[in-house]
């Protein structure tokens, strides 16, 4: 046995460690193997997205919003490309107050410098918000005056804007966006499907800092914009009408005042104002007081001006006319209620239209004891109350008119003279509106057409006509409105010098929302109207909410009416037919 | 862009506040009896009446 042959212990320790070394390094080169074939040949199309995905950025193209337009194609509502500016704090971090110099210098008051700073060192963050909402231009330029200053970290994401160029011109019925860009209340929530358009989608290749590569590969889906909705609105008639009932609001110490002008003829709605309102353009007093929209949605009592609807029903059934004698008790109790005139006397002899002119409780009771509960509910029921006003608005009021079955005689005699009935004015719009014309009633309609981005417009059909009752019928009620406007009328202050006009004040009891019953002192007052009374075109209603306890609508709405009035007669053309007033007798 | 930018700059200016107010600057104020012509026969329909002062009603955003 030689040494040569034997292995030494120390060769055998060094050839063991080789072997075990070799079996690793097999074994290892093994798993990269495994891992090399997964990734290349089973996980192949997750990992080359993921690789796009670094070098790729995608955004969303907003589609434009379509416009509201008023009736001579003047936008209500608009909209423009806009931007919010965001940031990279781990870019900014450095540079924060040259940049935030320079925004606050392109930017002005949109942006707080101090503010801007801390944004751009927020700490551990690689995003943030700088400025939301900004016009394109206004975002363009700051960013280029960034990029002259070689300042980088700060980028822009593309909005579409909502715009309203008169501010709170007719808001009310426009409605407003709230903060995903969806329709709140009015036109912009009732036809938000319509206005909203799809959007589109652009995504470009980005360096690996961000920055767009230029000329390289981009997709992009083009965006569909939204079609546009033409109103009835007149908006110089319904700015002048906003200040006009804002003045009387104010004058009258009301709570809230509005304002509706309608043409009779078609029932298009030329002018919807309410005071206080709010600015959706500023997005300044959006308080549910000021954003709800009272013309349709808000219910109350109208007190007299409804006189005209009990005259009407029963002229058409031959039991009235203007001359007709009516002998006015000096007050009256009915089921215990004392009902009494806003003036007193004792027993007068009063015409129809003299009951219509002093806006006599008691003479209309009177007149009215001519039905039966059944006969009058009916002809509430044609002028349209206790149903929807056809609007179609979002959140629309039905107003409340109780079943004839359930009346009492304290019922019959105050639903007469426009108490324990609740409406909207939509609905006394609509009502007055049919007297107005010949006896014929259409539904209020705030929309004539729409216009598709490729400019093909379509119209809305005319609005379809309802006799009530008869135009002789009409016809007497317009006799007695006229009485109204004479200077020994209720509300001379509507008179248009040339123009014959016919109206009816309301002067009603507040109900407490709380204990349902009326507030001694609050009311509230009222005028409606229509000219030229002779070949009526427009009715202008007026409605003040608790003002001052002794106005009355003849004071304080009327002349808000004549004003109104006046400057639809003129806007539209509309010519004084040259025929004198009639002298109406008042008494008998 | 800067065609948007003068277009919203334009829709402010011609909105009726701001004509109401630089009409108002101008000593302008509103017809509130308003007459017509016939052109045909040369006939003034309605009552001339002259308008007053001070009867503006002043734009402004609430």
């Amino acid at each position: 046995m030689t040494t040569a042959t034997r292995l030494t212990r120390r060769q055998i320790v060094t050839r063991r460690r080789l072997r075990i070394g070799l079996a690793l390094v097999v074994f290892l080169f093994g798993i990269f193997g495994i891992r090399l074939f997964q990734i290349q040949g089973f996980d192949t199309s997750a990992y080359a997205a993921m690789a796009d995905d670094a070098g790729t950025r995608s955004t969303v193209v907003p589609a434009d919003r379509g416009e509201i337009l008023d009736r001579n194609g003047v936008p209500l509502a608009t909209s423009m490309s806009g931007m919010t500016l965001t940031a990279d704090p781990s870019l900014t971090a450095e540079n924060a107050p040259q940049i935030a110099r320079i925004l606050s210098e392109t930017l002005g008051d949109d942006i707080d410098y101090f503010e801007a700073i801390e944004q751009l060192r927020t700490p551990n963050s690689r995003f943030v918000y700088l400025v939301k909402d900004l016009p394109a231009w206004s975002a363009d330029a700051a960013l280029k005056a960034l990029q002259e200053a070689d300042l980088n970290g700060v980028f822009a994401e593309q909005k579409s804007l909502r715009s309203y160029p008169g501010g709170s011109v007719a808001a009310n019925l426009l409605g407003h966006l709230d903060a995903s860009a969806s329709g709140v209340g009015g036109l912009e929530q009732q036809y938000d499907a319509l206005l909203k358009g799809t959007d589109g989608s652009a995504t470009y290749t980005v360096s690996p800092s961000g920055q767009r590569i230029p000329l390289a590969d981009s997709d992009v889906t083009e965006m569909v914009p939204g079609s546009d909705v033409i109103t009835t609105i007149d908006r110089d008639l319904q700015w002048y009408a906003d200040q006009r009932l804002a003045e009387a609001v104010q004058m009258s110490s009301a709570d809230w005042g509005l304002a509706i002008t309608m043409d009779v003829k078609t029932c298009q709605v030329l002018q919807m104002s309410q005071v206080p309102t709010f600015d959706p353009d500023a997005g300044s007093g959006m308080t549910p007081e000021n954003t709800v929209s009272r013309a349709y949605q808000t219910v109350y009592e109208p007190g007299s001006v409804l006189k005209t609807v009990t005259m009407a029903a029963l002229a058409d059934q031959g039991k009235i006319a203007p001359d007709t004698p009516i002998v006015v008790p000096s007050g009256m109790n009915v089921d215990g209620f004392p009902i009494g005139d806003y003036w007193e006397h004792g027993v007068l002899n009063l015409t129809a239209a003299g009951v219509i002119a002093k806006s006599s409780n008691l003479g209309t009771i009177v007149a009215a004891q001519q039905m039966d509960d059944e006969t009058m509910h009916s002809y509430f029921r044609k002028f349209g109350f206790g149903q929807s006003s056809g609007t179609g608005l979002p959140g629309e009021s039905q107003g409340i008119l109780l079943d004839a079955s359930t009346w009492t005689r304290a019922n019959h005699a105050t639903i007469s003279f426009g108490q324990g009935i609740s409406v909207t004015a939509m609905q006394v719009v609509r009502a007055i509106g049919a007297i107005a014309n010949g006896g014929s009633m259409c539904e209020p309609t705030v929309v004539s057409g729409f216009q598709s981005p490729d400019g093909v417009t379509s119209s809305e059909p005319a609005a379809e006509m309802t006799q009530v009752v008869s135009q002789d019928a009409a016809r007497a009620v317009t006799t007695m409105m006229e009485a109204v406007t004479a200077d020994d009328g209720t509300a001379p202050a509507a008179q248009i010098p040339g123009y014959r006009v016919a109206g009816k004040t309301g002067t009603a009891w507040r109900v407490d929302p709380e204990s349902g019953t009326y507030i001694r002192g609050q009311n509230t007052v009222s005028f409606i109207g229509f000219a030229p009374a002779d070949a009526p075109r427009f009715v202008t209603y007026v409605v003040l909410d608790k003002p001052y306890a002794a106005a009355g609508g003849g004071s304080t709405a009327a002349p808000v009416f004549h004003d109104v009035m006046t400057m639809a007669l003129q806007r539209f053309g509309v010519v004084p037919t040259g025929a004198p007033s009639p002298t109406i007798a008042q008494e008998w | 862009m800067r065609q948007s930018q003068l277009q919203y700059e334009e829709d402010r200016m011609a909105e009726p506040s701001s004509l109401a107010e630089a009409a108002a600057a101008l000593g302008m104020v509103p017809n509130a009896s308003p007459v017509f012509l016939r052109p045909s026969t040369g006939e003034v329909v309605g009552v001339p009446t002259p308008a007053e002062p001070n009867s503006n009603v002043l734009g402004g955003r609430p």
